[in-house]
C-alpha cells in the first residue's frame, strides 16, 4: 500500500507538471480555438508584409535564372527563333542531319529557356536582391503570412472554390481604378485641375515620394508644364512631378476621405478614396483617376437611381459588381491611361460620393449583396444587360459570334418587351438584348415578387452567385 | 493484486502523457524558429527536369535534354493584365516587350497588314488580333495560335462590344 501511495504522489507531481506545461490535448484545442487577439493579429500582419517582401526576393532570384537561361539558350531575333523552330519540326519529321543544328538549338530554347520566361517580368524587383529580405522566408514569417491570409479570407466569409475570382481584398473587395475624365495639355494649362478634401491629405509624385501634406479644406492645383511634367502648386511649394501625381488620406484611411475635385461641366464633384492624375505620353492626355474599393465603386453607380424595387436594385448592384470584377481581372483597354474602367455609360456610369449620398437605396442593395458576383462554373460571368428587348433576349453567339459565354443564352422576356419600338429601333438605340433585360428584371421584381437571385438565374443560364470577398 | 492493477493504470497514464507531451514539448521548446533559418529557394521547373547548370556557358548540354517539355509551346510569355499597368517597361528583351504590348493592346496599331496569312509566327497572331478588334469579329480571334494573345483578343473584343451597353431606369 505504501508502494502505491508513493506512485500516487509521483503521478500527482507528473500530472501537475503536465498541467503547468499545458500539454493536454484538451487544452491545446482550446488554445487553437481561442480568438486571435489584436496583438497577435498585428504581429501576423507584420509577418504577412515581410513574407511578401521575401516573395519578391525569391522572384528576383528566379529572374536571375531566367537571364542566365536567356543568355545561353535564347535567340538573337525572332527570325532566328522561327528558323530554328522550322528546323526543329523538320528534323523531328525526317531526321535529316542538315536540320540538326537548328533542332538542337530550339530544343534547348524550348526546354531550358521557355519554362523560365514567366520570370522575365521580375527584373523590377532588383531592390529586393539583398540578404536582408532572404530571412523573411523562414517558417515563422510563412506561418504568420498564412494565418493572416486565412484571417482575411474568414472576415469575408467567402464561397468555397472561387475559380477565376481570386483577387482577394478585404470586406470591401479589391481596389478598382476609375478614369473620370481627361484633359488635353492645353486644357490643363488653361484651367488647372484643383481639389480639396474633408480630411488631411498627402501628395506624392510620380515616384511615390511624398512631396507635401495638406490640411483638410486647403485647395491644391495641378497644371501641365512641358515634357510630361505636371506642376503641383497652391497648397505646397511649386513642385514638378513626372507624369503622375497622387492624392491620398494622410492617416491612411482612404475609405473615409472624400475629395472635392471640381469636375468641369458636372454636378458630381465629390469622390471617395484616392485620386491621381496620370499623363499618357502616347495620347498626350492627362486622366483624372479615382481609386477605391469595388464596393464603394458600386455605391456610386449612376446607372440606376435606386428608386425601383429592392430586389431589382440587388440584381443591378450584383451586375455592376460582376462587371467591375471582370474588368479588374481581364481588362487592358485603358492600361496606358492607368485605369481599369471609365466612368461613362460605355462602361458603367459612375458619379461617386454625391450620387452615393443622394441615392442611398443603391448603397443598401449593395450592402445586401456585398461581395457577391455572378459566376459560371469557375469563370467570372461577365453580365451584359440591355434596357429593353423585343420580347426575347439574344445569345452572345447570336449577337456577336462567340460561343465563349454560354451563360448568355436567349430566353423569353415578355416583361422586358418594349411596348412600341421595333427590334431595329431598339438595336439602333444600343439595346443589344444579350443577357439581362433591365425592364424585365424590374417588372419581375416589382410586379411578380421574384427574388433578385431568381431573376439573375433566369436571364443568365446555369450560373452561380458566389461571395468572393 | 490491487497494487499491481494501480501500477498498471499509472504506467498507462504515464505512457499517455508521454505520448502527447513529447511532440508538444519538442515543438515548443526545442524547435528553432530563428530568423536565420536556412531557406532553400524552390528550384526552377527547368532545373527540376534535368541536372544541367545554367552557369556553364560552354557545355553542349542540349543532347541530354528530353525532347518534350511540359511547357506550352503556344505561349511565348506567361503574362497577365497586371503587366500592362507599367506599359510593359519591366520587359527588357525587345521581342518580349513587343509581345507584352500586343497582349495589352497598347501597341501602335498603324500599318496593320490586311493579309495576315502572308505573315508568320507571332506576327500573324498580332495581325489577326488587330483585325478582330477593328472588325469586331470573334472568328478572327480563333485563328490565333498563341494562347495568351488569343485570350487577350477575346477579352479586348468583349470589352469593345459591351461598350455600347446602356440602361435607363
Amino acid at each position: 500500500m505504501t508502494y502505491a501511495k508513493t506512485i500516487s504522489k509521483l503521478m500527482t507531481i507528473l500530472l501537475g507538471l503536465a498541467l503547468i506545461l499545458n500539454i493536454f490535448p484538451l487544452n491545446l484545442y482550446a488554445d487553437e480555438a481561442a480568438n486571435t487577439s489584436d496583438e497577435e493579429l498585428e504581429n501576423d500582419l507584420i509577418l504577412y508584409e515581410k513574407y511578401q517582401q521575401y516573395e519578391k526576393y525569391e522572384h528576383y532570384q528566379d529572374y536571375k535564372d531566367y537571364k542566365k537561361a536567356k543568355n545561353k539558350y535564347g535567340f538573337e531575333s525572332s527570325a532566328d527563333r522561327i528558323s530554328a523552330k522550322n528546323d526543329y519540326d523538320r528534323y523531328k519529321e525526317t531526321k535529316n542531319q542538315i536540320y540538326y543544328a537548328g533542332y538542337k538549338k530550339y530544343k534547348g530554347y524550348k526546354n531550358k529557356y521557355k519554362p523560365l520566361t514567366k520570370y522575365a517580368k521580375y527584373g523590377k524587383y532588383s531592390k529586393y536582391d539583398k540578404d536582408s529580405y532572404k530571412k523573411y522566408g523562414s517558417s515563422e514569417y510563412k506561418n504568420g503570412y498564412n494565418r493572416y491570409k486565412n484571417y482575411l479570407a474568414s472576415t469575408g466569409n467567402v464561397s468555397g472554390d472561387l475559380g477565376e475570382a481570386d483577387l482577394g481584398g478585404g470586406a470591401l473587395g479589391p481596389e478598382i481604378t476609375v478614369g473620370l475624365w481627361n484633359y488635353t495639355r492645353d486644357d490643363l494649362r488653361d484651367s488647372p485641375f484643383k481639389l480639396e478634401a474633408n480630411r488631411d491629405y498627402t501628395i506624392k509624385n510620380g515616384d511615390g515620394t511624398v512631396v507635401g501634406q495638406v490640411l483638410a479644406g486647403v485647395t491644391t492645383r495641378v497644371t501641365y508644364t512641358t515634357d510630361g511634367n505636371l506642376k503641383i502648386y497652391g497648397s505646397i511649394t511649386d513642385t514638378l512631378s513626372a507624369k503622375e501625381v497622387f492624392f491620398e488620406d494622410t492617416a491612411g484611411d482612404n475609405s473615409a476621405i472624400i475629395f472635392d475635385i471640381y469636375r468641369p461641366n458636372s454636378d458630381f464633384d465629390q469622390y471617395r478614396g484616392k485620386v491621381k492624375l496620370r499623363y499618357n505620353t502616347s495620347s498626350k492626355l492627362t486622366w483624372v483617376i479615382n481609386t477605391l474599393s469595388l464596393e464603394h465603386y458600386v455605391w456610386g453607380m449612376g446607372e440606376i437611381t435606386g428608386t425601383g424595387d429592392t430586389d431589382y436594385n440587388r440584381v443591378m448592384t450584383t451586375s455592376f459588381r460582376t462587371y467591375g470584377y471582370w474588368k479588374l481581372k481581364f481588362s487592358t483597354k485603358y492600361s496606358a491611361d492607368g485605369f481599369k474602367v471609365n466612368a461613362t455609360p460605355g462602361n458603367q456610369l459612375y458619379y461617386g460620393y454625391d450620387w452615393e449620398t443622394g441615392h442611398t437605396r443603391i448603397k443598401d442593395a449593395a450592402i445586401d449583396t456585398q461581395g457577391k458576383i455572378v459566376m459560371y462554373k469557375k469563370q467570372i460571368a461577365i453580365t451584359p444587360y440591355s434596357s429593353w428587348t423585343d420580347g426575347k433576349t439574344r445569345s452572345f453567339e447570336e449577337r456577336w459570334g462567340s460561343n465563349d459565354y454560354p451563360w448568355c443564352q436567349s430566353v423569353n422576356d415578355p416583361y422586358g418587351k418594349h411596348p412600341t419600338k421595333s427590334t431595329a429601333t431598339l438595336v439602333a438605340e444600343g439595346n443589344h438584348m444579350v443577357g439581362l433585360s433591365a425592364h424585365g428584371a424590374l417588372n419581375l421584381a416589382d410586379e411578380h415578387n421574384w427574388d433578385w437571385d431568381k431573376i439573375l438565374k433566369y436571364y443568365y443560364t446555369n450560373i452561380d452567385i458566389k461571395k468572393v470577398y | 493484486m490491487k497494487a499491481k492493477i494501480l501500477i498498471l493504470i499509472y504506467l498507462l497514464i504515464i505512457g499517455g502523457v508521454s505520448y502527447f507531451a513529447y511532440p508538444i514539448i519538442k515543438n515548443r521548446y526545442f524547435q528553432s524558429t530563428s530568423n536565420s533559418e536556412e531557406i532553400s529557394r524552390k528550384s526552377s521547373t527547368a532545373n527540376e527536369n534535368n541536372n544541367l547548370s545554367l552557369d556553364d556557358n560552354t557545355a553542349d548540354d542540349t543532347e541530354n535534354i528530353p525532347d518534350e517539355s511540359t511547357v506550352d509551346d503556344n505561349v511565348l510569355l506567361d503574362i497577365s493584365p497586371e503587366d500592362c499597368d507599367s506599359n510593359c517597361d519591366q520587359f527588357e528583351d525587345s521581342d518580349e516587350k513587343k509581345y507584352c504590348l500586343e497582349y495589352c493592346g497598347i501597341n501602335d496599331n498603324s500599318g496593320t497588314s490586311t493579309d495576315c496569312d502572308s505573315l508568320i509566327d507571332l506576327e500573324k497572331d498580332y495581325c489577326y488580333k488587330k483585325q478582330a478588334i477593328s472588325k469586331k469579329d470573334f472568328i478572327l480571334c480563333k485563328k490565333i495560335i498563341d494562347k495568351k494573345i488569343l485570350e487577350s483578343c477575346k477579352n479586348q473584343l468583349t470589352e469593345e462590344v459591351l461598350n455600347d451597353s446602356k440602361i435607363d431606369e
